[in-house]
């Protein structure tokens, strides 16, 4: 070693030539035991995430594609005597029922008139509705509707949530046509991502109507507001009322939450008042 | 051929042990002298004098690792004909591992009087209480003066966790040069 200007990196460098034959031998030989080259391994790592990433979605269309909305061709059946019972109802239009169901709006005995209504206060962009008679509001994605709509058809009974393109809901007595509007039959619910369902306290709950709000968000931040109010006169339709509330209350009685694969049971729920 | 027989033939100076030597450990041989020489004849005569050395030394040598025999030999012959003072004749590489060893000293002028036996003896001791995957890498980057992307792929690892490894194993080696005490 030179020995000239004191210890530097090359001497201390020079000097790691004193290391033990040992040390040496060891760094020569020893392999791990597993030994994959990198570039393997990050090839593996990225096949196995794009395999992920496949079957992730292959489950989420499956799931999607699998959720029936059971209770969709019973709500429909039953509308008359939802109407007559709670005077609230909720439809959830498949693509089917698109066409059809533009035709019923422009082609309504009537010219629709705002859906601005005491039931429909924060609805942004309130679509024109039919002032016809109930029946015919309805149109062909009503409970009434032809053979394109969802009225018992299979396709109805497992309408897939992703299918969706439209909800329809009533609110109030039936008779009103103010009561029943399109909470927006364009595509925009297609992409509807989240439903909040509350309930409105009510202090004389036998003499008023207790009213559900029902909130839905959609991809593009819209978020449109409804109320679903049930007929709360004591006698019919009293005892499906309660239970919707005592739904509301297991859920704390503050805002639920349901992803929209969970229509699924807001639409149980509300197949259940019409029931 | 393994290494016993070609120690035999050495023991028994009989020339085709430099030839079964150059066969079996050319390659790596030359691969370590270049790393510290920069051009390659230069290694390659390096190499012929590590074939030299090893006829010379066997017997009455007779190692244990033939190669990491050859490799010592070698590995001194390359530092003497390095140049450090002219860093145009040195490596990019080299120049790189330099600097990096020069970060583990606390004292140069205290360490260069500390002998090369002693200082050997402290680089040992620090070898040996190092954990054996600190002390790989270690031996790999300023023994063997691997780069570090051979190590990575030698080892298995990313190329981060090798860098990390080395840059811990020197702040240790600096402080245990640091705690060294020097004779007076």
């Amino acid at each position: 070693m030179k020995k000239e200007n004191g210890m530097n990196g090359e001497k201390l460098l020079v000097a790691m030539g004193l290391a033990d034959e040992r040390f040496v031998a060891e760094a020569e030989e020893e392999r791990p035991a597993r030994v994959v080259p990198m570039p393997a391994l990050r090839w593996a790592a990225a096949l196995a995430a794009c395999f992920t990433v496949l079957v992730v979605w292959a489950v989420a269309v499956q799931c999607g594609k699998g959720a029936p909305l059971e209770g969709g061709a019973s709500i429909n059946s039953s509308a008359e005597t939802a109407r007559a019972k709670t005077g609230g109802a909720l439809w959830l239009e498949g693509k089917e029922n698109a066409d059809a169901a533009e035709e019923a709006v422009t082609g309504g005995e009537e010219e629709g008139e705002a859906m601005e209504s005491g039931a429909a206060e924060t609805a942004e962009e309130p679509e024109p509705m039919p002032t016809a008679a109930p029946d015919s509001a309805f149109g062909a994605t009503g409970p009434d509707a032809g053979d394109g709509g969802l009225n018992g058809t299979p396709a109805a009974a497992l309408l897939p949530a992703q299918d969706v393109e439209g909800l329809r809901t009533q609110s109030g007595p039936a008779t009103e046509p103010w009561s029943e509007y399109d909470a927006e039959t364009a595509k925009t619910a297609a992409k509807l991502v989240g439903i909040m369902l509350s309930g409105e306290a009510v202090e004389e709950p036998e003499s008023a109507a207790a009213p559900i709000t029902l909130e839905f968000t959609f991809a593009d931040g819209t978020v449109r507001t409804f109320r679903l109010v049930t007929d709360q006169t004591p006698g019919e339709g009293a005892g499906e009322a309660v239970d919707m509330r005592a739904f509301l209350e297991d859920s704390g009685g503050t805002w639920r939450e349901a992803a929209f694969a969970d229509a699924l049971e807001l639409e149980l729920l509300l197949g259940y008042v019409v029931e | 051929m393994e290494d016993q027989e070609i120690i035999a033939l050495y023991f028994a100076r009989e020339e085709r042990a430099i030839a079964a030597t150059g066969e079996k450990y050319g390659a790596p041989l030359t691969r370590l002298a270049s790393r510290l020489l920069r051009l390659r004849e230069d290694a390659e005569e390096c190499v012929n004098d590590t074939y030299l050395g090893a006829w010379n030394a066997i017997p009455p040598t007779r190692p244990q690792k033939l190669f990491v025999f050859l490799a010592r030999i070698c590995r001194n012959l390359a530092c003497d004909r390095l140049d450090f003072r002219n860093a145009k004749k040195r490596s990019a590489e080299v120049v790189a591992l330099t600097d990096e060893m020069a970060a583990c000293l606390p004292d140069p002028n205290a360490l260069d009087a500390l002998g090369d036996e002693a200082l050997g003896a402290v680089l040992n001791d620090f070898l040996e209480k190092l954990p054996k995957e600190s002390r790989l890498i270690f031996m790999r980057r300023y023994w063997f003066l691997d780069p570090v992307k051979d190590i990575a792929a030698r080892y298995g690892m990313g190329e981060s966790r090798v860098k990390t490894s080395l840059f811990r194993t020197r702040k240790k080696l600096l402080e245990r040069l640091a705690k060294e005490e020097i004779p007076l």
